[in-house]
């Protein structure tokens, strides 16, 4: 496993949001059924569609035989994208069509569209290319609409159903990443890539990385990368103290600060902790006040001398009185 | 003035200091937080020309105390420190007008070989 991010989405959630899409009604009304009138070989014909089971989403590539009966929504069957693309099932797409004479044509047919995954400005991008129809053995009129009606409907259906904007967005402290790499496979979709700055990775085996609903995969390179931005936040920060004290000589007031200055991290072997390292620098001075203590025993004195006058005073002033 | 400035040069042990940060979650967001740091001693030595008077009667003390408060008031700067490694956000789709909402939850944290790995689950509604 050779990259600095991995971000895994499975097939089982991109179903679970397709299931939800499709029990709303607003969209079971809106995006799952419709119908259209075109002029098909100089003919008015109604075609209307109805999704009338789950699609499904298949995070596996398409067969060989898949490829070769895929038709773009331009009814081309120019070469189509090979690489990281994946499947979407329509297993029961049933499709009217109404004739000028107002006859209905009914039929339940399964449909699968190939859609592929991509970046645009780094973001993850799902596209529907192409749907695959067997119409080897159907009427000439048949192919005549479903070419220009239907698989575009198709595709559109396919293309709201899935996209990049339902993987959550994600945000790395301090981490820039290069170009991403994709591949589907494995029933998962799997973005990987490298630190700014290192050439992007190859494309990834899903199969040779853990299987999970939704997970991210951060190498050591780039854990040691978060802990240093992160820990850095510490180097600066400052810290004092203050107060007097008094001793028998005097008062002193004190002032001491404590800064960290330089900082390092990495993370533990597990990378599931961090391990810094925080030089300290500590100053500290104070200032004795002698005087006032002297200042302050001379007044105490004072006020000693002061009262024992007080005192022998009023013994005497008591001794003359008793005569 | 009266004042008689005292000096102290000090050290800390050990300098550089060990600092241990734990990885938690916030919600989605998976925080390095300050867990533990190392026992420390500050030492303060008088410096500079005081009398011996002031240096027995009130330098020394005084470093005594001042070895007692520093390191709590070092250790303080580390409390409640955190920094971000991974955030998750929700994502939100707007189709034909429904809206759908992608929500990361019950996130777990583990290690995956020489990889750290960080497994959400996702809420769809």
């Amino acid at each position: 496993m050779s990259f600095d991010v991995a971000i895994s989405l499975d097939e089982g959630t991109l179903n679970r949001i397709v299931a939800v899409l499709y029990a709303r009604p607003g969209l079971r009304n809106g995006l799952f059924t419709g119908s259209r009138t075109a002029t098909v070989l100089s003919e008015q014909v109604t075609v209307g569609w109805d999704v009338q089971a789950v699609p499904v989403v298949q995070l596996v590539p398409p067969t060989p035989e898949q490829w070769t009966a895929a038709v773009k929504g331009d009814g081309s069957t120019a070469p189509i994208p090979s690489t990281n693309a994946f499947l979407i099932s329509f297993p029961r797409l049933s499709v009217t069509r109404t004739l000028p004479g107002g006859t209905v044509q009914q039929a339940t047919v399964p449909v699968e569209a190939i859609c592929t995954v991509g970046l645009r400005n780094n973001q993850l991008v799902l596209d529907a290319e192409a749907a695959v129809v067997d119409l080897s053995q159907a009427p000439a009129f048949d192919r005549a609409f479903v070419y220009p009606v239907l698989i575009p409907e198709v595709l559109n259906m396919a293309d709201s159903l899935v996209s990049g904007q339902q993987v959550p967005a994600l945000s790395f402290g301090g981490l820039t990443f290069g170009d991403a790499a994709l591949a589907v496979g494995g029933s998962r979709l799997v973005a990987v890539a490298n630190l700014q700055g290192s050439p992007a990775p190859d494309a990834p085996d899903p199969a040779s990385l853990p299987a999970g609903e939704f997970y991210v995969l951060l190498s050591s390179s780039a854990m040691t990368q978060v802990a240093a931005q992160g820990a850095a936040g510490l180097q600066g920060k400052q810290g004092a103290a203050s107060g007097s004290q008094g001793f028998g000589i005097g008062t002193a007031s004190y002032q001491a600060s404590a800064t960290l200055t330089r900082v390092s991290a990495t993370p533990t072997p597990d990378l599931t902790a961090v391990s810094a390292q925080v030089s300290v620098e500590v100053s500290a001075s104070a200032g004795v006040d002698v005087l006032g203590t002297i200042v302050n025993g001379i007044v105490q004195a004072g006020e000693t001398v002061g009262n024992a006058f007080e005192d022998a005073g009023k013994a005497v002033a008591h001794a003359f009185s008793s005569y | 003035m009266s004042d008689i400035g005292i000096s102290y040069s000090a050290t800390t042990q050990p300098n550089p200091l060990g600092v241990r940060f734990g990885l938690s979650f916030d919600n989605t967001t998976l925080n390095a937080v300050v867990q533990d740091v190392d026992p420390l001693i500050v030492t303060l030595v008088p410096s500079g020309n005081v009398g011996e008077q002031i240096l027995s009667g009130v330098a020394w003390p005084l470093a005594q105390t001042l070895g007692l408060i520093l390191p709590t008031t070092i250790k303080g700067l580390f409390t409640g420190f955190s920094f971000p490694v991974l955030s998750v956000s929700p994502a939100q789709e707007t189709v034909l007008g429904e809206t759908l909402t992608v929500t990361p939850s019950r996130m777990s944290l583990s290690s995956m070989g020489d990889h750290l790995m960080v497994q959400a689950s996702l809420d769809v509604r």
